[in-house]
């Protein structure tokens, strides 16, 4: 028996007291932990997703809206940009990848976008350095060649619908839907949440909320399922361009009689050396028909915005942390009364004054710490517990166990903020303790000895 | 006369504040000497300070003037953490009322004076075990006070008040709560402990059959 175990009896002889008290310093612990291991993935995330898409290039309009849209599928798409952009794009010397994106139909809730399958021959990588990988099956079927029919057709219409007169029908109609081949690959949660497999016939709806609006009467069929990336494209179906643009609805909307073209939502850049970034940006900005924006600087912007929210939160969270346990010392504190006694008796067979200071300072700090690491423990549990409703809703998937360094200083090595934490809450309980034991240290032993009257 | 683990006190003398501000002497230049291994019985009305000396004695208490040396050491030249070391090696009290720590079993709250004088926990529970068993109390060590009869309790804080084999053994009206079989057994106990760790006993008591066993007696508050 030492003065550990003094603590432990103490403590535990007020069992309701001491959960209750340590209860409150884990909610208050739980929300700084949830706060900050979210706002750190959320950063982390948007980072990585804004670096492993170098350049975007779509219609001219919000660059955010832009960037939410095609990385995150977040937000509304801003509109459309000329095919033929994306073309210049594709066969541009400076670039080495161009990847089209056609967005607006979903299938149960899940975004579907209209691409080739240059996303999975060439190194396109939404993470730095991360290509995509299919887990199970293949590739859709992807007919370059029948694409470019279909687009030439396309544009005839387009042509065709800017004239005043209406001499259009009947001009080079044809009905390609019996032609295409019609196949899909799905991210990682779709298959999940959805349970599909192989071979499974999907059919998307038009328009991304929710699939109330009328179907397409087409047929899918499931041919590949990804592997996860933990980014937004763990939850889109992707297909082929043309079987995109085959539906009679898209070839509607997806008219430009203005330039008489076909609409593409955007095109995600990979330049073939990375300082033509810098150069080519400026000047596609200069053409009036499309913009083009660096990911990762239009995140940065957002990060300052949400960084600061994040330390609004913080705060709060901190507060509590510091109201809880100001609490336990508080409930320790009216304790103190009715264990004047035994403090005394302590003294009397011989403890010293700083003991008995060590022992109530002992128990505000164990008390604390103990619902301390319990709120740490709870704010990762409560990541995990709502990591898919933040991935519906953010576009990502927040790890629960991600690390999450704090730094402090260039000499010192970054330590986990679970240890910043506990020390604080050890720092700031053993000062809050000092209010009760501060009474235990000057208790008159002689006159508590007395028998109770 | 030697001085040597004896217990001398001179012309202690001690006021209490009142709540309505004066001063009352509550004991006034009390000295005696208790040699080694003997023991002493204090008695006076009630109010009358038997409880301000005991802690006067037991250093917890500074008196006003005089002084009490215990085995040479003169207590309240000792600055209080030495003086708080002090007693918990040789020093036991057993209090009017038990005092025994509720939280802490029966060999916990025995083992206590044992652990403050910086003894390792599990040799302060080896002793304080071993002292129960000689006590009658070997089934009970892991009681909570609550749990025990008065007469159980009694012999706890016996216990409690000689694990430290101490010089000095102060008991505040030991038998006051007993029935007469029991405080007869605690009498004894008592006594027969003394002897064996030979500690100078000074007892407070207002009860005449306790007071005819002693030889040496002191009679406190006769001013009022
Ligand atoms: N800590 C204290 N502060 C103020 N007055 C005190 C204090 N302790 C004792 N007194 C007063 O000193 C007087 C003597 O008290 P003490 O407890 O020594 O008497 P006692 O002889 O032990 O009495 P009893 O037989 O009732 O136990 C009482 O009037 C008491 O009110
Ligand atoms: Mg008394």
């Amino acid at each position: 028996m030492n003065l550990l175990s003094l603590i432990l009896r103490s403590l535990s002889s007020r069992k309701t007291s001491t959960l209750l008290t340590a209860l409150g310093a884990a909610l208050g612990v739980a929300l700084v932990s949830a706060v900050v291991v979210l706002g750190h993935e959320v950063e982390s995330s948007y980072r990585n997703s804004g670096s492993g898409f170098p350049m975007i290039v779509g219609p001219k309009g919000s660059p955010m809206q832009l960037v939410l849209n095609t990385v995150y599928h977040l937000d509304k798409s801003p509109g459309l940009m000329p095919y033929r952009a994306y073309e210049e794009l594709r066969d541009a010397r400076w670039v080495r990848l161009a990847v089209p994106y056609a967005v607006g139909d979903s299938f149960r809730g899940f975004r579907v976008v209209g691409t080739t399958d240059s996303i999975f021959t060439e190194r396109f990588t939404p993470l730095p350095k991360q290509p995509l990988v299919i887990a199970q099956g293949r590739a859709f079927k992807h007919d370059s060649k029948f694409l470019n029919h279909l687009i030439d057709d396309l544009r005839g219409k387009a042509v065709a619908a800017s004239r005043p007169s209406s001499e259009s029908s009947g001009h080079h109609h044809h009905d390609h839907s019996h032609e295409i081949i019609a196949e899909a690959v799905v991210g990682a949660t779709v298959a999940r949440e959805l349970g599909l497999k192989i071979g499974d016939k999907i059919e998307p709806t038009h328009g991304v909320e929710g699939g109330k609006d009328h179907k397409h009467e087409h047929l899918w069929t499931l041919t590949g399922i990804l592997a996860p990336t933990s980014t937004a494209i763990d939850r889109l179906v992707f297909i082929s361009l043309e079987s995109f643009f085959g539906i009679e609805d898209h070839q509607q909307g997806a008219l430009l009689p203005d330039s008489g073209d076909v609409g593409l939502s955007a095109a995600i850049v990979y330049p073939a050396a990375a300082t033509q970034r810098a150069i080519m940006l400026p000047r596609l900005n200069k053409r009036s028909d499309i913009q083009a924006v660096s990911p990762s600087e239009v995140i940065r912007g957002l990060l300052d915005i949400v960084g600061n929210v994040d330390k609004v939160l913080l705060l709060e969270a901190v507060l509590a942390v510091i109201v809880a346990v100001l609490g336990t010392a508080v409930a320790i504190y009216n304790l103190m009364n009715e264990r004047l006694r035994e403090i005394a008796i302590l003294r009397a067979v011989g403890a010293r004054r700083f003991q008995v200071l060590l022992l109530v300072v002992g128990e505000s700090v164990f008390v604390a710490s103990l619902g301390a690491i319990a709120g740490l423990a709870a704010g990762r549990g409560l990541i995990a517990a709502v990591s898919d409703r933040v991935a519906a809703t953010a576009g990502f998937v927040p790890d629960p166990l991600a690390y999450v360094p704090v730094s402090l200083g260039d000499s010192v090595p970054a330590v986990p903020f679970e240890v910043i934490t506990l020390v604080a809450v050890v720092v700031v309980s053993a000062i809050a303790g000092l209010l009760p034991a501060a009474k235990a240290y000057s208790a008159d032993v002689a006159r508590h000895l007395a028998p109770p009257t | 006369m030697s001085s040597d683990t004896a217990l001398v006190v001179e012309g202690v003398t001690k006021a209490w504040r009142s709540p309505s501000g004066t001063d009352r002497r509550v004991l006034d230049h009390v000295g005696f000497v208790v040699e080694r291994g003997s023991s002493m019985c204090v008695t006076g009305g009630s109010g009358s300070g038997k409880t301000t000396l005991l802690h006067i004695l037991a250093g917890l208490v500074n008196p006003d003037a005089g002084s009490v040396i215990l085995g040479g050491q003169s207590l309240f030249t000792l600055g209080e953490a030495a003086r708080d070391r002090f007693r918990a090696r040789h020093i036991g009290y057993m209090f009017q009322v038990f005092n025994l720590v509720g939280m802490l079993s029966a060999m916990e709250n025995v083992a206590l004076p044992l652990v403050f004088a910086g003894e390792s926990a599990s040799s302060a529970q080896t002793r304080a075990g071993a002292l129960l068993e000689r006590l009658g109390l070997s089934g009970k060590s892991d009681h909570r006070p609550q749990a025990l009869s008065v007469g159980e309790q009694q012999r706890v804080a016996l216990a409690r008040a000689v694990v430290a084999e101490p010089w000095l053994l102060l008991a505040d009206e030991p038998t006051a709560s007993l029935d007469p079989a029991n405080a007869e057994m605690a009498l004894e106990l008592l006594a027969s402990e003394a002897s064996r760790t030979g500690a100078s006993t000074v007892i407070v008591t207002h009860d005449p059959a306790v007071r005819a066993r002693f030889a040496l007696q002191l009679t406190v508050g006769g001013g009022t």
